[in-house]
């Protein structure tokens, strides 16, 4: 009896311990908020959203950049840098961190039908910027453009109608999203091809290529299923994209509910064949980050995705020491790069002092050095046209400075389904690939799945 | 009577290991691999599921705690989990008790509204909580998470105790009515202690439905003093940035305290689990 307790005051001293380390060593790390890497992060301005008693404006926002998210250094960045501004010296940030956009989007839909909004609602992917301007929960920021002009000509139109809701601007666009091919220049050597400079002619030409490496035993390209399966979406988007007029403007119409037409029926076949004959064998049921190591591996030849992915590329945790001079551009074959406007940053707040103030937030975020830095910083593509990229990009990182060459080259543009298309369009999509990829259902089977699931949303 | 032979009583035995360490591996394993996980690179880790890491280092556990307020987290969640499991087992054991027993006038519309609330998705009942806790103030504190997690074990747990006061007989409480033992006497002494397994299933299934809760820990707070485990685990998985060796090593801190207790405890658990055999 006495050494059964004796036991278990020696477990339970044990798991004792290991929590107070637990908590000792967070404590040191990240103080009582957490993140030692996010500052501001403090709970700032006392409490509450009201401006505080030495007259600072404080603006409640919700943050999604956070943990290991691509761009949290960036964002640390910009509200410092905001508040040492002449209009942001009297602004405090009082955070709240959904790490995750997914997190946070389901927070957002939550504090849009309940009214609670944050003073700046940033926009995590999903576009629910029509959501939040039908609730009459956000501000219309048509007024500070048109009050503001230099402002205004920083965006093109395209972007600025993608932010619109019933003729008025509620979203400010902060970036543009481009994906493209990369290509391990090692493979192509070794399988005797010379890359096309800007891209391939058409997808015939691709597709010799994919033969060639095939027969010199390389896997050519990296593709997935799981997670929305976002590098078939990829190659799915460039292969209707490119298919002629019908094929581009189907691939650049939002929400789109048929989806047996002869262009979207044709990419499904090339992409079961691509599953079948150019791709890992673990593609099917495979998610991004074990497809993107096979790249950085040097294990497949060929990788569409955007330039966030570049400072991967020299990260020796992620990528083998020098990978990332061996790692070249090109577009889609037809030179096509898919191009969508991203959903902007909108402005919850509703009093004037914080609306002004959250705008003046808005305006930095998007100036032009900060467009540029977010590129440096994250890989995020300026929503500015022309903008004069700095000598020491084209020095530090000259992956970047092509990208923003070989942008400027593309004959066709395109979106992407996880931008056009319905949120449940898209898990259809990530469903019925491996059914597609296996060949137990026909391409145009699959394209009437998706169709179905489109039409949901129209009942 | 004949003799089994030596044979077959090896063969079983051999089986019968088999057995025991196939349900072993498959309960143990994840928590090996994660264990292991934790060492490896962000290129080890993709590159092959089952492979051995290359050197046993401890830069994940450092850089586990320098993306997430881990520890803060993991305390939140020992006493937001450990009150509410507390709050359900008191109050379940009282209320079930009760209606498995007596007869009264609203019984059957009480079951009835507690079994309504089984149906309830959490998200059709996210927004009103959302504003009746900035309403009562207990919007982004623990009080308001250990409410909504002891409500929602209560149906649940209601029905498994409801059921297992049914399996002990009537004729212990009428027995111990006739020694002049009180209602509270006869309750406290006589049923809960034979109730003991029926708590401890109840108490282990609110445990584990708490502790991995995300969708109320994230709807209803807004800082780090009420948010638990769950949502420091997203901190690893970034968009387009997940570090997966830091999420390792997290889960493996997170869970490697809870796990520990559970073996130590593990015999009166088990006794619990037994005590309400009634012998004859």
């Amino acid at each position: 009896m006495k050494k059964k307790t004796g036991n278990r005051f020696l477990g339970l001293t044990l798991s004792g311990l290991m929590v107070l380390g637990l908590t000792a060593c967070g404590n040191s790390a990240g103080g009582d908020n957490g993140t030692a890497d996010q500052p501001a992060k403090e709970e700032t301005a006392a409490q509450g959203t009201e401006t505080s008693s030495d007259e600072k404006i404080v603006l409640d926002v919700i943050n999604y950049h956070v943990g290991t998210d691509y761009a949290a250094e960036y964002y640390a960045y910009l509200f410092e840098a905001f508040q040492q501004t002449e209009e942001g010296k009297n602004v405090e940030f009082h955070f709240e961190e959904i790490p995750t956009t997914d997190a946070f989007n389901q927070k957002i839909k939550l504090l849009i039908s309940s009214g609670d909004l944050p003073d700046i609602v940033f926009n995590g992917g999903n576009n629910i910027t029509e959501l939040a301007a039908k609730s009459g929960k956000v501000a219309d920021l048509t007024p500070y453009f048109d009050a503001d002009p230099d402002w205004e000509a920083l965006f093109d139109e395209t972007s600025l109608e993608f932010n619109m809701v019933d003729g008025k601007i509620y979203g400010v666009p902060v970036s543009k999203e481009i994906s493209y091919i990369y290509y391990n220049k090692d493979l192509f050597a070794q399988a005797g091809i010379e890359a096309p400079e800007v891209a391939y002619a058409d997808w015939n030409a691709f597709f010799e290529a994919c033969d060639k490496l095939k027969a010199a035993g390389i896997t050519p390209l990296g593709m997935d299923t799981a997670d929305s399966g976002w590098l078939t979406n990829l190659w799915m988007s460039a292969l209707i994209g490119t298919n002629g007029e019908a094929g581009n403007q189907w691939m650049n119409s939002m929400y789109p509910t048929e989806f047996n037409t002869p262009e979207v029926v044709a990419a499904a076949e090339t992409v079961q064949r691509m599953f079948q004959e150019y791709t890992t064998a673990d593609a099917v049921g495979g998610k991004y980050d074990p497809m993107a190591t096979h790249f950085f591996n040097g294990e497949v030849a060929m990788f569409p995705n955007g330039p966030w992915m570049i400072p991967d590329f020299s990260e020796t945790e992620k990528a083998p020491e020098g990978f990332y001079d061996k790692v070249g551009i090109m577009l889609m074959p037809g030179k096509g790069m898919e191009m969508v406007p991203t959903p902007g940053d909108m402005v919850g707040a509703s009093e004037e002092e914080k609306i002004k103030a959250a705008v003046d937030f808005l305006k930095f975020e998007t100036k032009p050095e900060n467009q540029i830095k977010a590129l440096e910083m994250t890989g995020l593509q300026p929503v500015s046209n022309g903008l004069e990229i700095p000598e020491t990009l084209i020095e530090s990182d000259p992956l970047m400075a092509q990208v923003l060459e070989i942008q400027d080259q593309a004959e066709v543009t395109y979106g992407q389904n996880q931008a056009y298309w319905y949120q449940n369009t898209i898990d259809t999509f990530s469903t019925e690939l491996p059914e597609l990829a296996y060949g137990n259902i026909t391409p145009e089977e699959f394209c009437n799945k998706l169709s179905e699931s489109a039409k949901k949303n129209q009942e | 009577m004949k003799k089994t032979p030596q044979g077959v009583i090896y063969a079983a035995k051999v089986a019968k290991y088999l057995f025991l360490i196939f349900f072993t591996l498959i309960a143990v394993g994840p928590i090996l691999w994660a264990g292991i996980s934790s060492f490896k690179t962000y290129a080890e880790i993709n590159s092959s599921a089952l492979s051995w890491p290359s050197s046993f280092r401890l830069d994940n556990y450092r850089a586990a705690f320098q993306y997430a307020p881990i520890a803060r987290y993991f305390l939140n969640s020992v006493i937001i989990v450990g009150i509410s499991v507390l709050v359900t087992v008191v109050l379940v054991a009282m209320c079930a008790y009760i209606i498995s027993r007596f007869r009264f006038t609203l019984k059957t519309l009480i079951v009835l509204l507690i079994s309504a609330s089984l149906m309830l998705p959490a998200q059709a009942i996210s927004q009103p909580l959302f504003a009746i806790f900035q309403k009562l103030h207990i919007f982004d504190t623990k009080a308001g998470l250990i409410i909504v997690y002891s409500a929602m074990g209560i149906p649940m747990s209601f029905f498994v105790m409801v059921s297992y006061y049914k399996t002990i007989s009537t004729a212990l409480e009428e027995s111990a009515y006739i020694d002049g033992a009180s209602f509270l006497q006869t309750f406290l002494c006589i049923i809960l202690p034979l109730a003991k397994p029926g708590l401890v299933t109840i108490a282990l299934l609110q445990f584990i439905n708490t502790w991995n809760e995300f969708y109320f820990a994230l709807m209803l707070t807004s800082g780090d003093s009420a948010r638990t485990v769950p949502i420091a685990l997203n901190y690893y998985m970034g968009t387009f940035a997940n570090n997966y060796s830091a999420l390792f090593a997290a889960v493996v801190m997170t869970v490697l305290p809870t796990i520990l207790l559970f073996v130590i405890l593990q015999k009166q658990v088990v006794e619990s689990l037994t005590a309400g055999a009634v012998k004859g």
